[in-house]
């Protein structure tokens, strides 16, 4: 089981796409906090009164860099079944692996703990240093550090939770389809703010379980929905979601030829 | 090959494709489920169906992505370029084959949109804005030229697939709270064509869009024309 988790780390940290979207969703999250806490700095010297939003823009974006991690989730099973050119075989890397580690359900699990690890470490990077950047740029506007950590409380690691779930999530979705560009579409259509879930979230109360409405809970203060759950309960709901796609996607996965 | 030639070559390409077909269909059946669900809700049956157009956008660029990159997922392309030797003429027909497809699935998916949106509204005496449709029709089908611009330049999918949408549905609303820049993304601009909303006007959107479109357009053609198949 070391081995396979070794083997897949390699393979992960090796995969093009995959740096591509960790760069760019950790860069790019970084960078817009920095400039929203720049531009809500220079609206606070100007003598804006503080209205209670500022702390909340330190995890607001965050939620848009977990589109990093999704991509992380649909590529980490998704290269697996791309052929290579027809001049080189037109083979899938699933064969090899199979080869290598014959016993699917250890193949599986190996997986999505690396993409677990990789993604819980991205997040841990990226909501550390979102942080840190904006006590840097607030300045005296934000308080002393302990003060900001105590007011964010316990929302940073649900932050991080946030992206763990997403992506195994979006893997599991992956494991089905075989074909990334259903789940890339749809999860990454769905972290924009006219986000599907949000929609349904207007139609009916029953959207407060699906599973991005229920685990941004987690770490969002305003979400714009009325019917919410509690920040620990939406955790428990996007976690159950996770483990259930996860426990189909296995199944899938055991019994379907490769 | 004559240009009508090539269209028709193309266009077979794309009909048979079964990636592209699964997009056609789920371009135009689900933006029509979901204006039906927002029009059963308070947003009138016009709203609705513009606000799905906002989800139809993602089958477009999936469908502007495929048609270019599927050739390359094996070798088709040296097959084709070895019956459509002229790099440009080729280009030309991928297109206009793209423009047929994209045009008809653009209007079934708003006239699909907006009559789901009626038979779900309580108050089906509500107007329906014909032109407004057709600029919503018309936004959809460039912004799937994006696609086929990105994929000639990525020669893959899921790069491709991803930068857009990033680009098209999430920048925009984030960025726009830090500067106004954020109007002139290709996303937030083109929605101006059908959507009212702060920044640019309808014509001014459609220009930034257009521009944005040349320049893509652009260079997908210079690298078309001088790389190795």
């Amino acid at each position: 089981m070391l081995n396979a988790i070794a083997a897949e780390l390699r393979k992960l940290v090796l995969l093009p796409s995959a740096l591509v979207a960790t760069v760019l969703g950790t860069g790019l999250t970084l960078v817009l906090t920095a400039t929203s806490m720049a531009s809500r700095r220079t609206k606070l010297d100007g003598g804006m009164p503080e209205d209670g939003l500022t702390l909340n823009l330190i995890l607001e974006m965050p939620a848009i860099g977990v589109i990093g991690v999704i991509v992380l989730g649909v590529v980490v099973i998704g290269s697996e079944y791309t052929p290579t050119t027809k001049d080189a075989g037109g083979g899938r890397q699933i064969a090899v692996s199979l080869t290598a580690t014959p016993n699917r359900g250890v193949l599986l699990a190996a997986k999505a703990i690396v993409l677990a690890l990789v993604s819980g470490v991205l997040a841990s990077v990226t909501v550390g240093a979102g942080i840190l950047i904006s006590l840097a740029l607030l300045g005296s506007h934000a308080g002393s550090p302990g003060e900001v950590l105590a007011a964010l409380g316990w929302r940073p690691a649900g932050a991080v939770a946030y992206w763990v779930l997403t992506a195994l999530i979006a893997f599991a979705v992956t494991v089905m389809t075989r074909n990334g560009v259903v789940p890339m579409v749809v999860f990454i259509v769905n972290t924009s703010v006219v986000s599907v879930s949000f929609l349904l979230s207007r139609v009916t109360s029953l959207a407060k379980y699906l599973p991005d409405v229920a685990g941004a809970q987690m770490f969002a203060r305003n979400y714009p929905v009325e019917v919410r759950s509690e920040p620990l309960v939406g955790g428990l709901i996007m976690a159950a979601w996770a483990a259930v796609l996860l426990a189909v996607a296995a199944g899938v996965f055991i019994r379907r030829d490769a | 090959m004559t240009l009508r030639n090539t269209v028709a070559a193309e266009l077979i390409k794309l009909g048979t494709l079964p990636g592209v077909l699964a997009a056609v269909c789920a371009t135009v059946l689900l933006p029509a489920g979901l204006a039906a669900v927002l029009a059963a809700g308070p947003p009138s049956a016009m709203a609705s169906a513009l606000r799905s157009v906002e989800y139809a956008q993602a089958g477009l660029l999936v469908l502007g992505v495929l048609a270019v990159a599927s050739e390359y997922a094996g070798s088709q392309i040296r097959t084709t370029l070895a019956a459509v030797p002229g790099r440009m003429p080729l280009m030309a027909g991928k297109l206009v084959a793209y423009l047929l497809v994209a045009s008809c699935t653009a209007l079934l998916a708003v006239t699909g949109a907006v009559l789901a949106a009626r038979l779900a509204d309580g108050a089906p005496s509500s107007d329906v804005d014909v032109a407004g449709l057709l600029r919503a029709a018309a936004y959809l089908v460039l912004i799937g030229l994006l696609g086929v611009a990105a994929a000639s330049l990525t020669r893959e999918v899921i790069g491709a697939l991803g930068g857009l949408l990033v680009l098209v549905l999430v920048l925009p609303p984030v960025l726009r709270r830090v500067t106004t820049l954020a109007d002139y993304l290709p996303g937030a601009a083109g929605a101006r064509m059908y959507q009212q909303g702060p920044g640019l006007t309808p014509l001014e959107g459609g220009l930034v869009l257009g521009a944005w479109l040349a320049v893509a357009l652009a260079c997908a053609a210079v690298t078309f024309a001088g790389r190795d198949a």
